[in-house]
């Protein structure tokens, strides 16, 4: 789950050993990671008092172990019962709780922590037990943020990032209680019909989880589930299935921190962090803000048109709210594997002809032509750029910046592409960028992003001949440059250290360090 | 003294040792080690083939299959329970048609990488006893890189289905790859792929390495009733 959690600390830069044989101290942690594993114990404490309200049976949330990825190339691991040792050195008299920690420093770069930083992640699998049995563990990548937060939301950033924390827990309990889902995840790009009739859940959802009678919302509820219906008529059933699926497993996961958060404001919780310890932590004070921001990510999630798979976090979360309100109890049936959609259709039988009168309802309550049209001045612009951008042909430039861990999406102002797949259009090129000591030159060729790391540009009019770039800075015994500038007839590139790897037809521009020094 | 004509074969009988049946066709008996060093795991596997043309016996992680394509059957052996399970082979399906064009629903979210390919040989080794040709290989693609070292020995000469080189290629970690080390090993007089260790650079996720190596490869007769569900094995249903 990606959701900007900011921090505060300036780093203390760590030395980086020449190899993993020492025993790290407490003084290689920067304050930063100090600060982050105080927010892991809280987190504990508060799923103690709130995790049987939450669900029934989790138990089981001291038993994943951590494993926090920073920009820095600092790799920490807690909890881990038997961390890779090619990697991971043990760090002296430093505990989250009981759990021992571990840090891989072998890439480490001369980058500070400072703030602010996002956190996302997930469960993986990540090294295995002495007996070699799997270990699955939450890890978080931490990035620097683009934006200042807020003097409101400082008070709330370690709050958040706790539910972050709690969020990627209870995908550990739905993998270990819940029935496998048959489904992987949703991965469609929307079409007009898609975008339109998703925005109208969107709408019945919120105009449901707004409205004070039950009997009401129950109308609402089936406002969502026709608009649903008539919304999958050009999906495949694949994809329906990957849809409910996902509305499954990241709608109970958000709302595994909504009934949080509902638990906290019963009472029974007291902080255990001190200002001291983190300055940027409410203790759960300001419940209803931070339960706003749920209201607002549905209202934004509504609102987008081209990102299918992330609304399904506040669609399902909206449909556990609402199912506990009108119907509670429906637990049972999902963590035995049944879809939250389909429950609330079993729960609220629409008939041939209610659906139809509901489908001819929804046209005027959701002015569905005006969404027909904006959602296609979204997406008609996208469509083109993608047949332009396919279709160039010519000599293949790519960038490749994933040894620096940077996702490349994040470097290009927002909303200047257009979203598809796992990658993003810029049908108009762009202008200069840069991350951290990276500078990509403007672009005036349609161009694409990729797979996370990755620039893709055509030269559809290469000179014969020519090599189709020049390079210089210090040449290295392996054949990379530091301080290197790389000149195309699309783009320059300066980084603290690249390789060049031509291949027939293609440049490929390997971007090895983020920073000087690195 | 004249023996009457009968006496001669019993006599040749009891002084000749018995003429042997005749032997059995043989078969390819292979066995494979695996390593996939992935996320601080590495995981270890090894893998026991009997291959004859019509039919195929394979053990790996306690269990074990054959198939018998001359009886159209594939029994999946439980041999903790002493049970099996036994399925039709059914064609094929035919793989399914992409949509035509690029279909805006799926565009940009699977990529399989296609791969430039630089090969060198790089001097001889042994696997499993037999002297091999040594190659190193670079694959580039927009996203995404791979280099593989490659052993490539003397042709089998018996033909089954799947071969060997099927089997090893069949364990890369993505079908460009499988399909590379089968042609390499084609395009080098039909050889026999021995091993490879090929490390992946994927577009997105982390590095793989991939290590398979044939420990063993014979040409022998199969062992007596391998092809065949054994006795004392009960039939479950699936």
């Amino acid at each position: 789950m990606n959701r900007v959690i900011i921090t505060l600390t300036l780093a203390l830069l760590l030395s980086a050993p020449a190899a993993a044989q020492t025993r790290a101290t407490r003084a290689d942690l920067p304050p930063v990671v100090l600060m982050h594993f105080r927010q892991l114990e809280e987190t504990y404490r508060v799923l103690d008092v709130v995790a049987p309200k939450v669900w029934s049976g989790w138990t089981t949330y001291r038993d994943t172990p951590f494993l926090l990825d920073y920009p820095n190339g600092l790799r920490v691991m807690v909890g881990h019962p038997n961390p890779p040792a090619a990697e991971f050195e043990p760090v002296e008299g430093v505990q989250v709780e009981d759990k021992k920690v571990a840090i891989d420093r072998r890439k480490l770069v001369p980058l500070a922590l400072a703030a602010p930083l996002s956190a996302g992640g997930g469960p993986i699998s990540y090294g295995t037990t002495t007996d070699g049995r799997p270990v699955e563990v939450v890890r978080m990548r931490f990035r620097a943020g683009s934006s200042s937060p807020a003097p409101a939301e400082r008070a709330r950033i370690s709050d958040q990032q706790i539910l972050i924390y709690i969020h990627e827990l209870f995908h550990c309990f739905q993998r270990a209680r819940f029935a496998p889902a048959p489904f992987g995840n949703l991965r469609l790009n929307a079409d007009a019909a898609y975008a339109t009739w998703s925005e109208v859940e969107g709408l019945a959802l919120e105009a449901a989880y707004a409205e004070k009678d039950d009997r009401q919302a129950r109308e609402r509820v089936k406002d969502f589930l026709v608009a649903r219906e008539v919304k999958r008529r050009s999906m495949t059933e694949a994809q329906r299935g990957e849809e409910s699926a996902d509305d499954v497993r990241e709608g109970t996961a958000v709302y595994s921190t909504v009934r949080t958060l509902e638990a906290l404001r019963e009472g029974g919780f007291k902080p255990g962090i001190t200002a001291q310890e983190d300055p940027y932590y409410g203790g759960f004070q300001e419940i209803d803000a931070l339960l706003k921001t749920y209201l607002d990510n549905l209202r934004a999630a509504t609102r987008r048109v081209e990102d299918p798979m992330t609304k399904c976090y506040d669609y399902g979360s909206f449909q556990c709210v609402l199912f506990e309100r009108l119907f509670p109890g429906w637990q049972d049936a999902v963590t035995k594997g049944a879809f939250i959609d389909a429950e609330l259709r079993r729960q609220l039988p629409i008939p041939e002809s209610e659906q139809a009168e509901i489908e001819q309802r929804l046209k005027d309550r959701y002015r569905v032509d005006e969404i027909r049209t904006r959602v296609a001045s979204v997406l008609e612009p996208r469509d083109t750029a993608w047949r332009t951008i396919k279709n160039r042909r010519g000599r293949v430039y790519v960038i490749d910046v994933k040894a620096t861990g940077q996702y490349i999406g994040g470097v290009f102002p927002p909303k200047a592409g257009y979203r598809l797949g796992v990658g993003q259009l810029f049908p108009d090129g762009t202008e200069a960028v840069r991350f951290d000591d990276v500078e990509l030159s403007r672009v005036t060729v349609p161009f694409e992003t990729a797979q996370l790391y990755y620039v893709r540009l055509v030269d559809t009019a290469p000179r014969k001949g020519d090599r189709g770039y020049a390079i210089t800075g210090q040449k290295q015994p392996d054949g990379s440059y530091v301080a290197a500038t790389v000149t195309t007839p699309l783009f320059t590139i300066k980084a603290p250290r690249v390789r060049v790897v031509e291949s027939p037809n293609r440049v490929k521009v390997q971007v090895l360090s983020r920073v000087k020094g690195g | 003294m004249l023996l009457a004509p009968f006496i001669l074969p019993v006599i040749l009988a009891v002084l000749l040792p018995a003429a042997p049946p005749p032997a059995p066709p043989a078969a390819v008996h292979v066995v494979i080690d695996t390593e996939r060093a992935y996320m601080g795991a590495v995981q270890k596997a090894q893998i026991e083939y009997w291959l004859a043309p019509d039919r195929t016996w394979v053990s790996q992680r306690g269990r074990v299959t054959i198939t018998r394509r001359d009886l159209g059957v594939r029994w999946r052996l439980d041999p903790a329970k002493k049970t099996f399970v036994e399925e039709k082979l059914q064609p094929l399906p035919a793989p399914e048609k992409p949509p035509a064009g690029d279909d805006i629903h799926s565009a940009r979210f699977d990529y399989e990488p296609a791969f430039d390919w630089t090969v060198a040989q790089s001097g001889r080794t042994t696997v499993a006893g037999r002297d091999c040709r040594a190659f190193t290989a670079e694959g580039q693609a927009d996203f995404g890189q791979t280099a593989v070292r490659f052993a490539v020995g003397p042709r089998v000469p018996l033909k089954t289905d799947p071969d060997v080189n099927q089997l090893l290629a069949g364990l890369a970690g993505l079908e460009s790859v499988g399909q590379f080390l089968r042609d390499a090993a084609r395009t080098r007089g039909n050889g026999c792929l021995m091993s490879y260790e090929e490390t992946q650079e994927p577009a997105i996720a982390p590095t793989i390495i991939q290590r398979v190596k044939i420990g063993t490869l014979e040409i022998v007769p199969p062992l007596a009733g391998i092809f065949d569900v054994p006795d004392g094995f009960t039939k479950a249903s699936r």
